[in-house]
């Protein structure tokens, strides 16, 4: 018999804040008057969102910020420590230590280590885990992908409980990779699904999200079905025509028996770049098309930038914390509609309780995720 | 759940020219600007797959101890010159997210991909959750790869590896394709196990059948709280690299025992363990 699974536990920590309280009650402030201001307090030399806290090296910062993203879902989900041994790892990053690394090899022209093994190790180390941890690279689906997986396995019983890691740091490969590629906005102020967005923002954030086969609070969040699908158009971009988009975000609704009526709201993947952009307000117009009806649209990355790998479970954590704390926030910065499309995403924030949301993400290498979580009975 | 292809390429380091080389019989694509190890990790796939035929759906799992190591350094040594220009290629080689990108343009696959690491592990983790979503996810074929470069030329390397006999670091580039058909297969996969510790491991041992043991480093390093035959090990090849374990495992099914076992451990003894049955006998 399968198993359900539930978020029991979650943190965050980015931009908005180093803790999942202090995030939500951020979105809540921030609006299209005062965003400028939120930008400038972020961002220092460089348009990148940064997490808030002074560390001495990329070391300290990397393994600061994980050990209490980890120990906060931990604490969250109110696991004793016989329980937190019997976590199960799942990490999705696109960058892993790469910060560490150029750290190291800045300073004498080594590096300590190969591979991101240790990471494993110390996320073990940490909860005393008895499972070797399974890390998961697949560009911006990463830490979606971690979920999924690990959801699996609980569903059918191969496991009983998972910690899935995201995460995320500033890194100089990263950072001029986007540079090189010309998808960064030179103007950076993000604009999602706006026709004159003019490129994404990057920024950094660790979440961890705490999965179980049994509920802890009425309000915990259930992950109904996702799906996964290749798009091989491009290393770097979508088909322009949404179709596998399309199809892995039907494909989700039809496994959890759902219709686009059922749903709360869509949280579109968003990068900002006009590829990436197009391809998916395609996607989701003809979704809409499709079956005559519409939902609402929700964009997170004006709030903590585009953290690539972990930004399945950054937003995860913030759109659940947000629907917990009765508000689906809205949409930042958005101003003109493309002109193919007959949508908007949310401008207002919502007051709800309970939701059941569509989530998107889209990597470079082809990687399609849309998975469906939902706090509704 | 049958292995119906194997195929391992180890050799002392080559360079990316040399790869190509090799690829150029049997590859169409523009690799011009492909990092060495996505070259290695296609040229491994391709001769898997080579005159076999398969779906299009193919699932692809792509495991790495060390990820694309030349174009790493590369890349940090071009960060270190905060002057100079680091080309889109280089970036989007470093996070080895485009390898199942290639390797499913070179096969004309469109089923999903995923590239998954672990300490010591990496293979058996990518196996894991193939062998997983075989069993549960009606998928009828994948395809497992364990690719991983020779870090020889980097200056005191067994320091930040697990290198635990000294043994030449090699290229390496080993994969199995996999099916739900019997026929024509070279081996049965009977079983597919994890364990927290020699205890249970040494348990279960004594519950299944087997002729021909395989062991990793650190099961050699152990062996002697393994309650196993020691005439039955198979002696390794000279084939270390960082995911030698699939290349381990092509020996054992090439030496055509009934049954076989390999056994994987790490630092912390925990364990997994395949068991397989040779097909001429099912």
């Amino acid at each position: 018999m399968k198993k359900r699974v539930f978020i029991t536990g979650s943190s965050i920590i980015c931009a908005l804040g180093n803790h999942k309280e202090t995030s939500v009650e951020k979105i809540k402030q921030i609006n299209n008057e005062n965003y400028p201001h939120y930008l400038k307090e972020n961002f220092e030399k460089i348009n990148f969102y940064r997490i808030k806290k002074f560390f001495t090296t990329q070391e300290e910062k990397f393994y600061w910020v994980l050990k209490n993203s980890i120990l906060d879902a931990i604490n969250d989900a109110k696991l004793t420590e016989q329980e937190a041994k019997e976590l199960h790892v799942f990490l999705g990053s696109t960058s892993m230590s790469i910060s560490i690394k150029e750290e190291e090899f800045g300073e004498s022209n080594k590096i300590s280590s190969l591979g991101y093994g240790e990471i494993g190790n110390f996320i073990e180390e940490l909860i005393a885990s008895n499972y070797p941890s399974t890390i998961i690279q697949t560009a911006c689906t990463s830490s979606a992908n971690a979920l999924t997986q690990a959801a699996e396995l609980i569903k059918y019983n191969k496991i009983k409980r998972a910690l899935i890691v995201g995460f995320e740091f500033f890194n100089h490969t990263t950072y001029r990779g986007f540079q090189s590629l010309l998808l960064l906005s030179p103007t950076g102020t993000y604009k999602p699904f706006d026709k004159n967005s003019d490129g994404l923002i990057l920024g950094e954030g660790c979440s961890s999200l705490i999965l179980d086969s049994e509920k802890k609070e009425t309000s915990d969040f259930e992950l109904l079905s996702s799906h996964t699908c290749f798009d091989n158009f491009s290393v770097t971009s979508s088909n322009p025509n949404g179709e596998l988009t399309l199809f892995c975000m039907e494909k989700a609704l039809d496994k959890a028996n759902l219709s686009l009526k059922n749903l709360t709201c869509i949280k579109a993947h968003a990068t900002g770049s006009e590829n990436s952009n197009l391809s998916e307000v395609t996607a989701i117009n003809s979704l809409f098309k499709k079956y005559n009806q519409k939902t609402d649209v929700v964009i997170l990355k004006p709030y903590i930038g585009h953290t690539l790998g972990a930004c399945g479970t950054n937003e995860i954590v913030l759109l659940c914390e947000s629907i917990k704390h009765n508000f689906l926030p809205k949409t930042i910065n958005f101003k003109e509609k493309y002109d193919s499309v007959d949508f908007t995403p949310l401008l207002e924030s919502k007051m709800l309780k309970k939701a059941t949301i569509l989530f998107q993400f889209i990597g470079f290498g082809g990687s399609i995720t849309s998975l469906i979580l939902s706090n509704e009975s | 759940m049958y292995i119906q292809s194997m195929f391992s390429y180890i050799k002392e380091r080559q360079s990316t020219s040399q790869y190509k080389q090799l690829l150029k019989p049997l590859c169409a694509l523009n690799l011009r600007r492909t990092s060495k190890f996505n070259l290695m990790a296609i040229y491994g796939a391709i001769n898997t797959l080579n005159r076999l035929s398969y779906g299009k759906e193919l699932s692809i799992y792509i495991a790495s101890e060390y990820g694309c190591v030349e174009d790493l350094f590369e890349v940090l040594r071009q960060i270190k010159e905060e002057e100079s220009i680091l080309m889109p290629f280089d970036f989007l080689n470093v996070n080895t997210n485009n390898t199942g990108f290639f390797i499913a343009q070179a096969l004309d696959t469109n089923g999903n991909n995923i590239n998954v690491s672990s300490e010591n592990f990496s293979f058996e983790k990518a196996f894991e959750l193939a062998y997983f979503n075989f069993q549960t996810q009606n998928k009828n074929e994948i395809l497992i790869g364990a690719v991983d470069e020779s870090v020889e030329e980097i200056p005191n390397h067994n320091s930040i590896i697990n290198n635990l006999e000294n043994a030449t670091s090699k290229d390496g580039s080993s994969w199995l394709y996999i099916n739900n058909k019997k026929e024509n297969s070279i081996a049965k996969v009977k079983s597919f196990n994890f364990f927290t510790n020699l205890k249970e491991l040494n348990q279960y041992l004594k519950e299944i059948a087997y002729g021909k043991i395989g062991l990793n480093q650190y099961a050699r390093k152990y062996q002697s709280e393994l309650e196993i035959d020691k005439d039955l090990i198979l002696k390794n090849e000279d084939n270390f690299y960082g995911t030698y374990s699939a290349s381990d495992i092509i020996d054992l099914l090439n030496q055509q025992n009934k049954l076989s076992i390999y056994i994987s451990l790490d630092s912390k003894k925990r364990a997994y363990l395949f068991w397989f049955e040779e097909s001429d006998t099912l």
